[in-house]
């Protein structure tokens, strides 16, 4: 990422840390955070990052407003900031007009661009996501104490974790490379490339915190909860699994190597 | 910060002149035998490899190698791993020996040795095990003595993959006795020249019917003191960034990869949802674990030492390469009509299948060495 990139990623989570803190946007009584976060967003540019600045938005690169999601992904996000970089880049991409506010977009449209587009914005949500379920449950198991030790120090935890790394850094793969694929070939003509991690990751997350982070207060849930809902929208990874088997059966098995190969 | 850096590379496009490249090699050279043709141990193939300067590819021009880039060295053995070429006389120098060799060994041994290994006329094996330490590499008993101008060996390594093909082997032996603040202190590691005297190499079937391992009994065995690699008793803090090297490889997850070609070609080309949904998920599994083992190599190439992820890439690419058969056989089970090439492809793989999460590192040790990059241990 370029100098440019870096100051947007730099910004994004600086609001984020500020006005959209998953602990404290938890234990809110109310919806007061809701109207400075989105402004502060909104101000930097960020929720029109996809739209040229010739219709009045950011005009940053594709791979910007990807790193802007992962970020918000780390965050458990709370406003609508990836439904309106996608609708901007898909109104834009109509050469239409884009309204300012919050918007949204259909999570199961006949769009198949929009479509692929959607899963690759909700894969690199969720791949910030499992980063931070990562490091905050690495952070839970050094300091929760039981059976006299920290429970980081017992086996059968440090293994469960070492999985979920695992299950972290092949969704920052996966998720990074359908980003990569969008940026570099923007026809939409092959099935992007999907598999996502959120299942396993959320289990051994909420195995390591036990009952705490089964409790409402506590903020593990702002992102299994995520995770769980992100998967669903613009296709489960079951249908795009199916559909990218379909076009491989079609090619056949000598083309497959090389289809990968070339990616 | 989390300590897990997985950089988001791409392979660059021209390295797939590289690729057409070592296709046309392949086809022309080694056209595969059987299943297990990647087993094989082929000089004539190993020089040829050598001859077009695949091997040693990333080491540097004097001791006879390419000076090319990490990710070319990753297309080259993807390829091979592929084409299952018969590799087996050069890799293990190839990918690791050599990286060893380059950082530890003296000047003359370099010389002497390095170009051979490049040429692929140099074969080498791995002695670590022995029959009372496996995993516990540190509990390596087998026994190095000052002798006038070297040491003198005795015990017994085993599991040594090879070691009745090798030229030479790198051995880990004892030369002191574990300190009691550090139990991995006291041991060191040597370049062995397997055609001296005082060395015995059994074969040891394995259940596959193949005899690649070995046992390797070493009495009053003599290896001069030039070929200490490294510091005398210090080979715990040596064996760390070649890990990296070791464990990060496309090897990693294509060691059972004609499972896949099979399935796809008996599923046929209009399979049923169940079938389609299956082979998709295994094609976009395959294509996350290139792209985090090509993230490894493009690291790698930066100069950094992502030993961490190398270690990650190894535990979620063998535990995938090790399911491929038994998921391809239930993807396969509703198959009518011709299956038998793809339940011969299947049967293969399932028996190789057990030691893809035991060589070069068990799952339980890769698990616990990430723990520690996560700052557990």
């Amino acid at each position: 990422m370029n100098i440019a990139g870096n100051l947007v990623a730099d910004a994004t989570r600086r609001i984020f840390r500020d006005l959209g803190d998953p602990q404290a946007l938890n234990l809110a009584r109310d919806e007061s955070w809701r109207a400075p976060l989105w402004r502060a967003l909104e101000d930097a540019g960020l929720t029109r990052a996809w739209v040229p600045e010739n219709l009045g938005g950011a005009g940053a690169s594709i791979a910007e407003g990807f790193e802007i999601l992962r970020i918000s992904g780390e965050y458990a996000v709370a406003v609508p900031l990836a439904e309106t970089l996608l609708a901007g880049w898909a109104l834009a991409r109509a050469g239409k007009n884009v309204p300012t506010g919050p918007l949204s977009v259909d999570s199961a449209s006949k769009d198949d661009a929009l479509m692929q587009m959607g899963a690759a914005v909700r894969a690199m949500q969720m791949a910030g996501a499992l980063q931070s379920i990562l490091d905050r449950s690495v952070a839970y198991a050094k300091e929760r104490v039981a059976f006299e030790r920290p429970i980081g120090g017992f086996q059968a935890v440090q293994h469960n974790l070492a999985r979920l790394a695992g299950e972290t850094a092949a969704a920052l793969a996966a998720a990074g490379s359908a980003a990569d694929a969008i940026a570099s070939e923007p026809s939409f003509n092959d099935a992007v490339l999907l598999e996502v991690a959120s299942e396993t990751g959320a289990a051994i997350a909420h195995q390591v915190h036990g009952a705490i982070g089964f409790s409402r207060e506590h903020v593990l849930h702002r992102y299994t909860q995520r995770l769980w809902a992100w998967r669903d929208d613009f296709g489960s990874e079951s249908r795009w699994a199916a559909r990218l088997g379909a076009h491989c059966a079609a090619k056949g098995a000598d083309a497959l190597w090389p289809m990968l190969a070339a990616r | 910060m989390s300590p897990i850096q997985f950089d988001q590379i791409r392979l660059p496009r021209e390295l797939q002149a590289l690729r057409e490249e070592v296709r046309e090699f392949l086809r022309r050279e080694a056209p595969a035998t059987g299943l297990s043709s990647r087993a094989e141990y082929n000089a004539e193939f190993s020089r040829k490899v050598g001859a077009r300067g695949w091997i040693g590819m990333t080491w540097p021009k004097r001791y006879g190698g390419g000076e090319r880039s990490f990710l070319e060295r990753y297309v080259v053995t993807e390829e091979f791993r592929v084409g299952n070429a018969p590799v087996a006389l050069h890799f293990t120098a190839d990918r690791q020996s050599g990286p060893i060799l380059l950082k530890y060994a003296g000047e003359p041994t370099k010389q002497s040795i390095l170009p051979r290994i490049t040429r692929g006329e140099c074969c080498f094996c791995i002695g670590m095990s022995e029959p009372g330490s496996g995993s516990d590499l540190f509990a390596a008993k087998t026994k190095a003595t000052r002798a006038a101008g070297g040491w003198t060996i005795n015990g017994t390594k085993i599991w040594t993959s090879g070691a009745h093909h090798a030229n030479y082997m790198i051995g880990l032996f004892r030369t002191s006795p574990p300190a009691k603040e550090n139990r991995r202190h006291g041991l060191t590691q040597f370049l062995v020249d397997m055609s001296r005297p005082g060395i015995k190499v059994n074969p040891i079937e394995d259940m596959s019917g193949g005899k690649h391992f070995n046992e390797v009994v070493f009495e009053d065995f003599f290896i001069p003191d030039d070929h200490v690699l490294g510091d005398v008793d210090m080979a715990w803090k040596q064996a760390t960034s070649e890990l990296a090297y070791e464990r990060s490889g496309p090897e990693r997850f294509l060691e059972t990869i004609h499972v896949l070609f099979a399935l796809t070609r008996v599923l046929g080309d209009k399979p049923d949802l169940r079938g389609a949904e299956g082979l998709g998920r295994l094609v976009a599994q395959l294509h996350t674990l290139r792209r985090m083992s090509v993230s490894v190599n493009g690291m790698l190439q930066a100069g950094k030492e992502p030993v961490l992820e190398g270690s990650i890439v190894k535990d979620v690419g063998t535990l995938w390469e090790q399911a491929l058969p038994a998921r391809a056989r239930e993807l396969a089970a509703f198959v009518e009509g011709e299956r038998a090439e793809f339940d011969a492809v299947v049967r293969h793989a399932a028996t190789i299948a057990p030691k893809l999460t035991i060589q070069g590192g068990t799952t339980e040790v890769l698990r616990g060495i990430i723990a520690r990059g996560l700052g557990l241990r």
